[in-house]
């Protein structure tokens, strides 16, 4: 056991040392984005705020919400929907993309899909303050003291976005076929989680079973009731997403230790 | 039944200078395994082993077979051998690239690989971008890189270049920046795949000038090459691999007589 735990500090040690090169990879990737575009990282905040626009547009008639309403809520959700799609999209890509590295330099191959993750960060920062301008613009009363509450739930949407990330990389670079059948998963899960469906429809009795299960169900009341409810969080979907947490932390590890030397076999 | 070869151990550290195969085995996968076939997976899931039945050789190519040698420091070694016999292959695996399936391995050193030295480049980056991420890819402080990036752009020698993007290059010039980068650091395990002809004849003058420079100031010098001409000026001790064995290991002059004259 202390053998197991010395290997795991100096692996995270390895991992720390090259700390520059994973933040200045994830960097590159997104100025590799929006290289050559004239909004360049604009488009960050400018393409979940026209969806938003489009959604509500159509769906204010369905939900029976006011436009500032509603165009908040969906808003809010695409910010944190984006970061869990790209753990799992950016994740996948990440070992793949990296063969030019992998056959090159031993580097800790937890770095790769911690590198997408760091990626998935900036552009959910960049997301989020787009939000909080919009917001701010069309519904100012939604400030409050409660916005606090975002720190706990950064810190429990990155150790949910982790895991994915690193299991994302593990599975797409085995199995090929992963990276072409995640979107469908995702797909489902869009529509099965209050994304931009309202809440309230998630509480119904044929959907409440899922909804207390359902991840995604979690750590979007953490982020919209602390952030446009003006309410506190609830404790339960920290608890609920805490569990998640630790089953895939505990899925992720178990692959890369199986894995970790194994990769660069697979290119 | 195949006999179980010895569970493989690695030892590494950057203190010292020396290089220990002890019984080494390197497994190469091929067919479902790296083809990531969900029914091989599957049957593997349900208890299926390949060994039973005597498949399992074409799962794997065995590309290390039992090597066993020592390589102190001063020594300035050659690897020969035909292609496909392994040369490559112990390179990468003292790198650390590749993971051995038995045996054990002892490698103290700071390592310096110059194989595939265009690998690695982003092409949307420019190259002073690029000489950053590689300094930083070889374990360099940003600030140790932001010391010599003015040395390394002056040795690449591509002008303004220098910082547009890297796909933008000519095969000349990605040679030049690729070389420059990877030669800029000294280490104390120089690990040499085929030694490049870099660039025009004043650019090859120059790298030639860097390669000798890192051959002396090098611990050890590990080559891999078919230029017989240059393991015979470079190195003191050559390695002839044949199928993944050693099957010559002495002065160089003898193994490379003994090599030729089985080539025919």
């Amino acid at each position: 056991m202390s053998y197991a735990l010395a290997q795991a500090g100096l692996y995270a040690k390895r991992l720390f040392r090259y700390r520059h090169f994973w933040v200045h990879l994830a960097l590159s990737d997104l100025r590799a984005r929006f290289r050559r575009s004239y909004f360049g990282i604009l488009w960050l905040a400018l393409q979940p705020l026209l969806l938003t626009l489009i959604m509500a547009a159509v769906f204010v008639f369905i939900f029976k919400q006011t436009f500032a309403d509603y165009s908040v809520y969906i808003f809010s959700g695409m910010v944190a929907w984006d970061f869990v799609t790209g753990c799992f999209l950016i994740g996948a890509m990440s070992f793949v993309g990296a063969e030019s590295y992998v056959r090159q330099v031993r580097l800790p191959m937890m770095g790769y899909p911690i590198k997408a993750m760091l990626y998935c960060c900036v552009v959910f920062s960049l997301e989020l303050t787009g939000f909080v301008i919009y917001a701010l613009l069309v519904k100012p009363e939604i400030f409050s003291w409660r916005w606090i509450y975002l720190i706990p739930f950064f810190a429990a949407l990155f150790a949910f976005g982790a895991p994915v990330a690193i299991i994302s990389a593990v599975t797409n670079i085995k199995f090929r076929d992963y990276q072409q059948s995640i979107g469908i998963g995702l797909q489902m899960l869009w529509y099965l989680s209050p994304v931009f469906i309202m809440r309230s429809v998630f509480d119904h009795p044929g959907l409440k079973a899922w909804t207390d299960i359902n991840p995604i169900a979690a750590l979007m009341d953490l982020l919209r009731l602390p952030l446009i409810e003006g309410a506190d969080p609830i404790v339960g979907d920290y608890a609920l997403v805490a569990v998640w947490a630790m089953g895939l932390w505990a899925a992720a590890l178990f692959m890369l230790v199986r894995n970790e030397r194994k990769i660069v076999f697979y290119y | 039944m195949r006999p179980m070869s010895p569970e493989p151990s690695e030892k590494r550290g950057e203190q010292g200078c020396l290089i220990r195969f002890d019984n080494v085995v390197l497994r190469y996968p091929v067919g479902p395994f790296v083809k990531g076939s969900i029914k091989s997976n599957l049957f593997r899931m349900f208890g299926h082993r390949p060994i039973e039945d005597g498949r399992e050789e074409r799962n794997y190519v065995t590309a290390l077979d039992r090597v066993s040698l020592t390589i102190n420091r001063g020594e300035r070694i050659g690897i020969i051998g035909r292609n496909g016999a392994g040369k490559s292959t112990t390179l990468l695996t003292i790198a650390g690239i590749y993971p051995i399936a038995g045996g054990t391995l002892t490698v103290e050193g700071r390592i310096q690989g110059l194989f595939n030295i265009g690998l690695g480049f982003e092409p949307d980056a420019t190259g002073r971008e690029n000489i950053l991420y590689r300094g930083l890819a070889m374990g360099c402080m940003p600030d140790e890189i932001a010391a010599r990036i003015d040395d390394i752009v002056a040795f690449a020698d591509i002008g303004a270049f220098i910082d547009l993007p890297v796909r933008t290059y000519s095969s000349g010039m990605y040679v030049r920046l690729a070389f420059s980068i990877s030669t800029y650091m000294q280490g104390d395990i120089l690990l040499i795949d085929e030694v490049f002809g870099a660039g025009d004849a004043a650019f090859q003058k120059r790298a030639r000038a860097r390669m000798q420079n890192l051959l002396t100031n090098a611990g050890i010098v590990v080559m891999v090459s078919h230029d017989m001409t240059m393991i015979r000026e470079t190195c003191t001790r050559a390695l002839w691999l044949e199928h993944g064995q050693l099957k010559a290991d002495g002065d160089a002059e003898t193994v490379i007589g003994q090599y030729l004259a089985a080539a025919g």
